[in-house]
């Protein structure tokens, strides 16, 4: 590549392409420059052009300042939406996943809230075997919570109009969940690991037995969340994922025989999940309701 | 900046930012870049003096005629900050005191604009809250001492608040 006339009037696509490829380059400014890569924008001779070189600092200095930023700030970010992830790797042991996931996922949005959205999947594939499944669970957890405290304001089911409704309509009832709602299976180590961070005391690596559906919700501007038992979360579970309440009891019955509740129970259960806004009332299709019958009520 | 403030039809304002580098290819310095911005888009300016400060000395450029340069009256709100010294340069860390050459540059500055609404930031290494509020307090004495040491000094910009009589109650203050 020739050399650049001075000042440099370097395009200004270019110029960005070039030095956003300099400051996330894993091997540091000054090398970056020699990569075939970045040769191919700027040759590296002519960093100096593009740069102003004043005052005891060189342009790759210069540059190394915003690139040793750099990981700093993506590791804040991702901090901040996943602190318990944070407090189980250890400091050594997050900045290396945050070097590693955003090598493969940089930040391609204008806000970095969303550099993490691929975080929980990444971690699945990432680092040791051993305790990886609580990891990608924790991740999942805090993930979840991030996405309820960003959600939309979606208006609430209306609870009056779920009480009045017939029995006989209710099997065939479906509920659409608030934007501002997220459930979540997994292993009960990894909700203790949340628990413990919050109450800022160690965490544990004990995984626990089994699976524990988990809740975020919205109520005033605070994410909330709540471990169900297994009855209860097998059928909020099977609620979310679209089925009908009477499929929902079906499933939920089948996964813990025996275990059916009694309709007083049943009844206190989604006066309290609707009292908690985990169901939309949006297009919700209740008899009643301002929006009157609609594909959210399966006939 | 014209379009952005029509679509929320709220006002900006634009903060100057704390460099680590320059480019050859620019054609003026930022002052004046600021200047001719923020009279074109019809904004204000939220002028953090340390970023003033840190970047006058990682380009080597004179700070006090930065300060002289920017225009007083789209001053909407001020900075202040704490830096961190490399040696080679300035990192603008919020994570200190704010230093001496700084307040002597705010002080220059508010002989310009009057009395401006500042905010002491400290986000990194914080300490008790009464060391911040004190940081916040020297802010207030900074004021008074800039426009209170003789009755020359009234602030130039006519778009100020600091008309005569305001400036008298400022003294006063």
């Amino acid at each position: 590549m020739s050399a650049l006339p001075l000042p440099c009037l370097l395009p200004l696509a270019r110029f960005q392409s070039w030095m956003q490829a300099v400051l996330v380059h894993p091997d540091g400014a000054r090398l970056a420059l020699e990569a075939p890569e970045l040769r191919r924008l700027v040759a590296p001779e002519d960093a100096s052009t593009v740069v102003r070189d004043r005052g005891g600092l060189d342009a790759a200095q210069r540059l190394q300042i915003y690139a040793g930023m750099y990981p700093l700030r993506m590791r804040d970010a991702l901090r901040s939406d996943y602190p318990a992830l944070a407090e189980l790797l250890g400091e050594r042991g997050f900045a290396k996943l945050v070097a590693d996931y955003v090598a493969v996922h940089p930040s391609r949005s204008f806000t970095l809230a969303r550099l993490g959205d691929h975080l929980p999947e990444f971690l699945a594939g990432w680092g040791s075997p051993r305790r990886r499944g609580l990891r990608t669970d924790v991740a999942r957890l805090e993930r979840a919570g991030a996405q309820v405290f960003d959600a939309e304001e979606t208006a609430p089911l209306d609870a009056d109009a779920l009480q009045a409704l017939p029995a006989a309509d209710w099997p065939k009832l479906r509920l659409r969940p608030a934007a501002a709602f997220r459930l979540v299976r997994v292993r009960p180590g990894a909700v203790d690991v949340l628990d413990a961070v919050l109450e800022g005391n160690p965490v544990s690596e004990r995984t626990g037995r089994g699976r524990v559906e988990v809740a975020y919700y919205r109520r005033d501007f605070v994410v909330l969340r709540r471990t169900l038992g297994p009855f209860d979360g097998s059928l909020l579970a099977a609620l979310a994922a679209g089925k009908t309440v009477g499929s929902a009891l079906e499933r939920a019955g089948g996964t813990f025989p025996g275990s059916l509740p009694s309709g007083e129970v049943l009844s206190g259960w989604f006066a309290e999940w609707t009292r908690l806004g985990f169901f939309s009332g949006d297009r919700a299709g209740l008899p009643g309701s301002p929006s009157g019958p609609s594909a959210g009520y399966s006939k | 900046m014209r379009t952005v403030q029509d679509v929320l039809e709220r006002p900006l304002h634009l903060e100057n930012p704390s460099t680590y580098l320059e480019l050859s290819a620019s054609t003026m310095g930022e002052a004046e870049f600021l200047a001719r911005l923020t009279e074109k888009a019809g904004c204000g300016l939220l002028l953090d003096v340390n970023n003033v400060f840190v970047s006058s000395f990682n380009h080597g450029w004179d700070a006090e005629a930065y300060i002289d340069e920017i225009p007083a009256d789209r001053i909407v709100q001020v900075h202040l900050a704490g830096h961190t010294d490399q040696g080679t340069h300035l990192l603008d860390t919020h994570s200190d005191h704010v230093r001496d050459g700084v307040w002597s540059l705010y002080e220059r500055l508010v002989r310009r604009t009057g009395p401006v609404t500042t905010l002491v930031e400290w986000d990194d290494d914080i300490p008790a809250l009464d060391v911040v509020h004190a940081e916040a307090l020297m802010a207030k004495d900074a004021t008074e001492r800039a426009l209170g040491t003789n009755g020359a000094n009234r602030p130039e910009a006519a778009g100020s608040a600091a008309s005569a009589n305001e400036a008298s109650e400022a003294v006063a203050a």
